[in-house]
């Protein structure tokens, strides 16, 4: 007895082990409790039954408990296993019928193996057996443990005569001194792990070699199988490289449509979107109705900005799984993004040099291999920037192209734009940057350089996103507002400035127009559609007329030189507005186009812009002639910045570029009236191949007195194209305008270049004996300016123009 | 998510002591390692057929079988190696089992664990054999060199020689890499790397380790998995290693609990990760029982401490299915490498169980 309550005493009910009241044990106690562990408590010890037998309030507390916490491990229960008895037999009959069918499979597979094992010689390319000459013993893992650095001799004094020798300072510098080694230590050691991870990476990838070649088609199956699910596993846990890597293998092993499928979606997160594709086709060749690959390659398609084809395979999921609600959605947005382009023309899509290339990737921002940053990617990997406009999706890699023309354009007027975007800096407030402190230092060389500096800055930045430009901006310009931190309230700003901006350059462009139309006849329809288009515009927009004024007020402003950094600023202010630019536009020069652009093969959408960009460059080149190269560097420099491509151009150096600018643009006094540039654009030509176009433009410009129409239709042949365009065309005449050409409105290298060239054409020789002696003069000094420059005009150069 | 179900597809009572058993690569049949009331050993064939387990062949050896692998033979040879309870490491061939193919004095005590690896990978080394035993020692074979084992580990002379219970490899994931890891009664995990030849880590769980099993054996290793008496499994990210702290992991503890309170602790004898999904394994052990679990991994799976230093970080496992099988503890599972949720156990009450857990690839 006495022993018996010894016991009970010792072994103390839950209750006051777990010291919960006893009132706490009720239903309105239990139903308010938030206390995972109370409850957890109150459970155990009601279903100890130490305190009596509760059922219905053990049921209350339960529930509670999962309510509170449905992961607690006091509510896992064990469950008998299922068997025949307790499964429906449905159930049971889909189980066993399985597993029949798979035993019978295994028999084949094993029958298999057996013959081919016959065949095949188990590999002897294994690794040598391991050689180790005296193993290690276990013991000794006390000599493993690493010494430790040596216990610090403790800073804190014992006693008094040690507090005075205490050096409060030196202690403080001690400690100082160790923190600052300890974080060298720190780093040097990330910077190691790092290392070899890399090499550890390096390893692996060397593993796979060919022992595939003596194996079974059994077994590699069986391998192949296995490399998938592992490729699985890596998928799962977000390994990408891995999943890939082990998905090849699978493939290598025996390719299977269900590996590639695989290893395209593993490609999909990875960004890469190219080899996505491929995967995807490989599946959809097999099996042309598979849902996931028609889904992925649906994806691909999206995130390479094919929206078209992506809506296609999307369509064609619908088609198959009328209640994929993904795939509807995933249709539905296609088809918004590209409504506008299936209902007009169908703009066929080719690569072409001015087209939309890739950028490299950049160092400091993540990207997927199309150059976006990844940073832009939203859900399901759709770009920032693609979500936020909503039709002309089509159009919007043209649109880059596009916009390269309009800062060529603003270039020309930059008065004017400088203007323009101040006065928007007035009027829209909060992110617009004011241009104008800047376009005014821009007539001294130093802010020219300090904007180069600047500019490389953005450069190197170069990030898809408008953020990024738009803070470099600010940077420049020294003067900025509040900078939005949502990308996408830039945007729509930006949006809203696009507005304005584009009427100026209709405006333009209708006086370019106006001035071609007395040329050419067959171009008037084009634009007359133009004209209206701006009419359209004016009567929206509304501040056209005032537009217009400023205009006037500026072109007896720009004179010499042209601020270049206003320039760069407005050539980035053109590229933030990452805008989507007029259709209409497009369409409206069609016809135009159709006439002119014959032998392009650009694009409609393009072929508009790249016309433009001639005739802007051309006007630009005229003006300050290197100073039109450098800025197209510049250009180009900014553009990848965007997200953007050029075609590709040699880069000059900044520095070097921006003094030619100063002296050229010093040396060659220049009209830039904003009307006379105008005019020049509107008789400025595209990029001339043929040698009819060449002569129709050139007999067109008979009469004028003034060569820069000439140097305008000379830019617009290539130096390295004179041989096919001009040809046996060449007379005396033109051999000498074309020299004065080169002489004045040409940047000395660029001149060489052309010289060059016109020195080999067939006719040279007979067109050169009509020429005056002082032009030959003329074209030698040039040469021994050059030379002087350290540039070396060939011998032949030299023959043909003699001192 | 759906809960897994686990459904006993057949079973069947034998008269012997069941060890191990273990899957034949690419077939529907599987071999039950055990030992016959008399003592004798014995290496059952069993095939699954129409709904039942019939007996293939049987061999009787004489001494009692505790542990086998197929780990170290390719799919066209599929031999078997085994350890048995005089402590000798055998290969058999199971079309002819007169004499082994191979055959080594490896232990002078019983072999408690086996373990092979490189038979059914391409790129992940030599084919080799770990054998763990009573007597302390860690032994690794290689079936192309007789005889003497091409590494061992074992206690230095003159220390106490633990009784080894558990023993796994891993991290073969290139021809060079590999790692051994083995259990020991008084609650000690050692990690040998192969490749330096070096004791990589250590550490003690308190209780004696019964089982112990990377998720994956070839590849870079990511995850251990070790159970013990006393109802509790560790798993292990061994994906990052501090120099200090060694590495994390998680524990958890398999609480059994009848309505009578008698079994409340048990030991968790066998832990095998799904073949199909590293993620997923079970546990089984004390009561009968076996548990389905997840590992969940954490957002991110490593981070750096003050000094630099990176180290893991747990995720957490969840239960996904806790079905009793017997009344008996288990002894042993194996996941079928040909079809998912297919697996064979054995347990104390003499019965070979066909298991299947339905809906795994919903998870």
């Amino acid at each position: 007895m006495i022993e018996q309550e010894e016991l009970m005493k010792s072994k103390k009910s839950l209750l006051k082990k777990y010291e919960i009241p006893i009132d706490h044990i009720s239903f309105e106690y239990v139903e308010k409790c938030n206390d995972r562990k109370e409850l957890e408590k109150i459970v155990k010890i009601l279903r100890s039954g130490e305190e009596g037998h509760f059922p219905l309030l053990t049921q209350c507390a339960e529930t509670r408990l999962r309510q509170v916490a449905p992961e607690s491990h006091v509510l896992r229960t064990e469950e008998p296993t299922l068997t025949k008895s307790t499964l429906e037999p449905d159930h049971w009959d889909r189980v066993s019928n399985e597993i029949e069918e798979w035993t019978g499979e295994m028999r084949t597979r094993e029958e298999e193996l057996k013959k081919s094992s016959s065949i095949y010689k188990s590999s002897d390319d294994l690794p040598a057996v391991r050689n180790v000459k005296m193993s290690k013993m276990l013991g000794s893992h006390n000599d493993k443990q690493e010494a430790g650095p040596s216990r610090m001799k403790s800073a804190v004094p014992r006693n008094y005569a040690d507090w005075d020798k205490f050096d409060v300072d030196k202690e403080l510098l001690k400690m100082e001194l160790e923190d600052e080694r300890r974080k060298e230590q720190a780093m040097k050691k990330k910077r190691q792990q790092e290392k070899e991870k890399k090499k550890n990476k390096r390893d692996e990838d060397d593993t796979f070699s060919n022992i595939a070649d003596n194996l079974s088609a059994t077994e590699k199956e069986f391998m192949a199988a296995q490399e998938k699910d592992r490729g699985n596993e890596y998928y799962r846990s977000g390994d990408y490289d891995l999943a890939v890597k082990h998905y090849t293998c699978s493939i290598l092993l025996c390719p299977t449509p269900a590996a590639y499928n695989n290893r395209a979606i593993a490609y999909l997160k990875l960004h890469k979107f190219g080899a996505a594709l491929t995967d995807c086709n490989q599946v959809l060749e097999a099996d042309p109705l598979n849902v996931k690959a028609l889904l992925r390659r649906g994806t691909a398609h999206q995130n390479s900005n094919n929206y078209e084809q992506a809506f296609e395979d999307f369509c064609k999921v619908v088609g198959l799984e009328p209640d994929n609600k993904l795939a509807k959605s995933l249709s539905e947005q296609m088809k918004k993004k590209c409504g506008s382009n299936l209902k007009s023309v169908r703009m066929t899509i080719e690569d072409e040099p001015t087209g939309f290339v890739f950028p490299a990737p950049r160092h400091n921002v993540a990207v997927n291999e199309w150059g976006l940053a990844k940073t832009m990617c939203r859900c399901n990997g759709i770009p920032a920037w693609s979500c936020r406009t909503a039709p002309k999706c089509r159009i919007c890699k043209r649109k880059r192209a596009d916009r390269r023309t309009e800062k060529e354009e603003e270039r020309q007027k930059i008065k004017q734009a400088t203007e323009d975007t101040s006065e928007m800096g007035e009027e829209r407030g909060s992110i617009v940057v004011k241009v104008t402190p800047a376009a005014d230092d821009g007539r001294d060389e130093q802010s020219n350089e300090n904007i180069s500096s600047d500019q490389m800055q953005i450069d190197e930045k170069g990030s898809g996103d408008i953020l990024a430009t738009e803070k470099s901006m600010e940077n420049v310009v020294q003067e900025n507002s509040e900078l939005p931190l949502h990308k996408d309230l830039i945007s729509s700003e930006l949006d809203s400035r696009k507005g304005s901006r584009e009427l100026r350059e209709q405006r333009v462009e209708l006086e370019n127009m106006l001035e071609i139309k007395k040329l050419k006849d067959a171009e008037g329809k084009a634009f007359m559609s133009r004209d209206n288009n701006v009419a359209m515009e004016k009567r929206e927009g509304g501040n056209f007329e005032s537009d217009k004024k400023e205009v006037k007020q500026t072109t007896s402003e720009v004179k010499l030189k042209l601020p270049l950094s206003s320039d760069i600023s407005t050539a980035m202010e053109t590229d933030k507005r990452g805008d989507t630019r007029v259709n209409k536009k497009n369409i409206g020069n069609a016809s135009l186009e159709a006439n002119k652009l014959k032998n392009e093969k650009l694009s409609v959408g393009n072929s508009n812009s790249s016309n433009e960009t001639v005739q802007t460059e051309g006007n630009e080149e005229k003006n300050t002639p290197s100073e039109a190269s450098g800025l197209k560097d510049t250009k180009q420099k900014i553009s990848p910045g965007i997200g953007n491509t050029e075609p590709q151009q040699t880069k000059v150096k900044v520095a070097n570029k921006y003094k030619v600018n100063e002296r050229t643009s010093r040396e060659v006094p220049i009209e830039c009236s904003t009307k006379q540039s105008a005019h020049e654009e509107g008789q400025s030509v595209n990029i001339i191949t043929s040698p009819y176009e060449f002569m129709k433009v050139w007999q067109a410009l008979k009469g004028s007195t003034d060569v820069s129409g000439h140097a305008q239709v000379m830019r617009a042949v290539q130096p390295v194209d004179l041989q096919t365009v001009v040809g046996n065309k060449l007379d005396g005449p033109m051999l000498s305008t074309i020299l004065h050409c080169l002489e004045k409105h040409f940047a000395p290298e660029l001149a060489l270049e052309y010289l060059e060239k016109l020195v080999l054409l067939p006719r040279f020789n007979i067109a050169g004996s009509f020429l005056e002696s002082s032009e030959k003069q003329a074209v030698h000094l040039l040469l021994k300016e050059l030379q002087n420059l350290g540039h070396h005009p060939s011998v032949t150069v030299w023959e043909a123009f003699p001192c | 998510m759906e809960k897994p179900q686990v459904i006993t597809y057949a079973e069947k009572s034998t008269s012997l002591s069941l060890f191990d058993c273990r899957w034949i690569p690419c077939s529907a049949k599987f071999v039950v390692l055990g030992s016959k009331p008399r003592g004798t050993g014995v290496i059952n064939v069993y095939e699954i057929n129409e709904g039942d387990i019939q007996l293939v062949k049987e061999v009787e050896k004489t001494k009692a079988f505790k542990c086998g692998t197929y780990g170290a033979s390719s799919l066209q040879d599929r031999y078997l190696a085994t350890g048995d309870f005089e402590g000798k490491l055998n290969i058999w061939n199971l079309e002819d089992t007169t004499a082994p193919i191979y055959s080594a004095a490896a232990h002078k005590e019983i072999i408690n664990s086996i373990d092979g690896i490189g038979g059914q990978n391409i790129g992940c080394g030599a084919p080799e054999i770990v054998t763990g035993s009573r007597d302390g020692s860690v032994k690794v074979w290689d079936p192309r060199q007789k005889g003497k084992p091409v590494a061992t580990m074992e206690p230095a002379e003159g220390d106490a020689r633990r009784d080894c219970w558990a023993v796994a490899f891993g991290n073969s994931y290139n021809s060079e890499e590999r790692i051994v890891c083995s259990g020991y009664d008084n609650g000690d995990i050692k990690m040998f790397d192969l490749k330096t030849m070096s004791l990589r880590w250590e550490t003690n769980v308190k209780n004696g380790v019964c089982g112990i099993e990377f998720d994956r054996r070839d590849i870079s290793m990511n995850k251990m998995v070790a159970t013990t008496l006393e109802s509790k499994f560790y798993v292990f990210d061994v994906r990052t290693q501090h120099p200090k702290k060694g590495f994390a992991y998680l524990t958890e503890k398999v609480i059994v609990e009848f309505v009578t309170l008698q079994a409340h602790k048990s030991t968790i004898w066998v832990v095998r990760h799904l073949p199909q999904n590293r993620e997923i394994f079970a546990t089984c052990g004390g009561a009968g029982t076996l548990c389905l679990w997840k590992y969940n991994y954490p957002a991110r799976r490593v981070m750096c401490d003050t000094d630099g230093n990176e180290m893991g970080v747990m995720g957490t496992t969840s239960l996904l299915q806790n079905a009793t099988l017997s009344t008996q503890p288990i002894s042993n599972l194996d996941w079928s490498p040909d079809k998912q949720g297919m697996a064979v156990c054995t347990s104390f009450d003499q019965t070979i169980r066909i298991i299947i857990v339905t809906k795994l690839n919903t998870l």
